[in-house]
């Protein structure tokens, strides 16, 4: 048995495709035994996101504290993980938001790494490209950045983005179409003014 | 630059931002939700909302406090009309017509108030749209300005009408100014005045405040004692006033309204003492359901003479 039977509200295990044996979610280990499954996933869809890992945590633990309080709203079990990537993704959304004032713009967390690596020409072009793409990504919106992170990180189709996130296809495309725009541009003034 | 070189270097930077697993700590922490996170259902409602629900409260109360002080303070603000004697057929103005009753705070418009209050107090703290926050701010500040402006706003004045006495008399020698009134006696007078409604928006006239130039032992002064009106058609003679009902005035419309009076015991025909003046009328008007007095100041003051020995 996959899951844990209980008195109210059910979740099918993320781990299978329904119908699998339901799980309580109004039962504590049960909740703590699905996050478990979620939680890197989460934790570093949040870092990509938010680009700041202990923020990550930040934002990851209060989507948690959202899920559990609104578990009962989930009827279908089946749909955990993306039930639950949904909450992440509005959590960080308002941290993006919450921040914009204070915009922080960090180094590259493998800068060291890839010093080792690469001969110096491929480095300096390497980092002069990635810092562009960096500084365009700090201004993307919030909203702009999550669908970008979403389908060049987690490599999901625009209808499985508008699922996750809730909004229709044709707005999920012209978000993208809108952040890549962006990035070109700030990649181009980039090139023009070294 | 490629679009696929754009995406390369997209994706590079994305594998770049990735920590990794979520460390130890997350993991206990989210492990421990269920436990620590506050509780769900009506009691996790009532645990969050109380606090907000209690900060508004006490603001509700300050307010209200304020409000009554004001509002009782304030002569005919939310006070309660008399019902007069029923028009008939044969109207006629008697005393008591159109004078407010009793002065009380408006407990309709305070809980309204206060409601409202708590309501976009809450919203303010807890919206997480700030466009929705400001919004509830911005309500609040209206309430309060609205709040702030009840009892206070002169939108009735003199204008638009005849200005007049009866019975009347010439005035006497030495004195400069005033209307004067032939009465001897605690007589009965009437002045005519015509009001206009100068605001931008309708409003009723409800009648006037209570206790209008009433003094101890008042009997002995002029003293108002009742309001009534003049129809459309019927121009310039205060005594075809007809009972005061109550009467809507849209902006810049006028009327006349006759303001029954009494002299006073000490009220004379001759010159003996000096004058007794009213220089303004409290007419009590509503408007957006709001009580207000406003202050008519008469263009010349109403005078009668005095033996001074009554």
């Amino acid at each position: 048995m996959l899951g844990v039977e209980g008195d109210r509200g059910t979740i099918w295990s993320p781990a299978r495709p329904a119908p699998i044996e339901p799980i309580v979610m109004s039962r504590r280990d049960a909740f703590a035994a699905v996050m478990e499954r979620q939680l890197d996933a989460a934790y570093r869809l949040a870092a990509v996101i938010l680009g700041d890992a202990g923020e990550a945590e930040d934002a990851v633990h209060d989507a948690a504290v959202a899920a559990w309080r609104s578990r009962e709203l989930l009827r279908e079990g089946a749909r955990f993980e993306a039930w639950f990537t949904r909450i992440v993704v509005n959590v960080c959304r308002d941290r993006l938001r919450a921040r914009s004032r204070h915009r922080v713009v960090q180094l590259p967390a493998d800068f060291a790494e890839t010093a080792r690596n690469h001969e110096r020409s491929d480095l300096l072009a390497a980092l002069a490209s990635r810092d562009s793409i960096g500084r365009g990504f700090a201004v993307l919106e919030p909203d702009e950045r999550i669908v970008l992170v979403l389908r060049f990180w987690r490599d999901l189709t625009v209808d499985a983005i508008a699922e996750q996130t809730g909004i229709p296809s044709g707005t999920v495309k012209s978000r993208l179409n809108h952040a890549l725009g962006r990035l070109r541009t700030a990649l181009a003034i980039d090139e023009v003014t070294p | 630059m490629t679009d696929d070189r754009l995406e390369r270097d997209i994706r590079q930077f994305l594998v770049g931002r990735d920590p990794g697993p979520a460390p130890v700590s997350l993991h206990a922490a989210v492990s421990a939700v269920p436990n620590t996170a506050p509780v769900s259902g009506i009691r996790g409602f009532l645990g969050r909302a109380l606090p907000p629900l209690a900060a508004a409260a006490v603001l509700v109360v300050l307010v209200t406090v304020l409000a009554s002080l004001r509002l009782v303070s304030f002569d005919g603000a939310g006070a309660t009309p008399v019902i007069g004697p029923t028009p008939s057929s044969l109207p006629s103005l008697v005393e008591g017509d159109g004078v407010m009753a009793t002065v009380s705070p408006s407990l309709l418009h305070l809980v309204l108030a206060g409601t409202a209050l708590i309501g976009l107090g809450v919203v303010a703290a807890r919206a997480k749209r700030r466009v929705l926050g400001y919004g509830a701010i911005t309500a609040i500040l209206g309430i309060v300005w609205i709040g702030s402006m009840i009892g206070t706003s002169d939108a009735v004045e003199q204008g638009g009408g005849s200005f007049g006495v009866e019975p009347f008399m010439e005035r006497p020698a030495g004195f400069e100014r005033g209307v004067f009134v032939r009465a001897e006696g605690d007589a009965e007078f009437r002045i005519l005045v015509g009001v206009t409604n100068l605001s931008r928006l309708p409003l009723d006239l409800v009648g006037v405040a209570p206790g209008a130039a009433q003094i101890p032992d008042a009997e002995r002064l002029p003293r108002i004692v009742g309001v009534g009106y003049l129809p459309d058609d019927d121009c310039c003679l205060p005594t075809r006033a007809q009972p005061f009902a109550r009467l809507h005035l849209d902006p810049g419309e006028s009327i006349q309204i006759v303001i029954l009076g009494r002299a006073g015991r000490c009220a004379s025909a001759t010159v003996e003492s000096g004058a007794s003046q009213i220089e303004s009328v409290p007419l009590v008007y509503e408007q957006l359901t709001l009580i207000h007095t406003a202050a008519v100041r008469l263009e010349e003051p109403v005078s009668i003479l005095n033996n001074g020995i009554c």
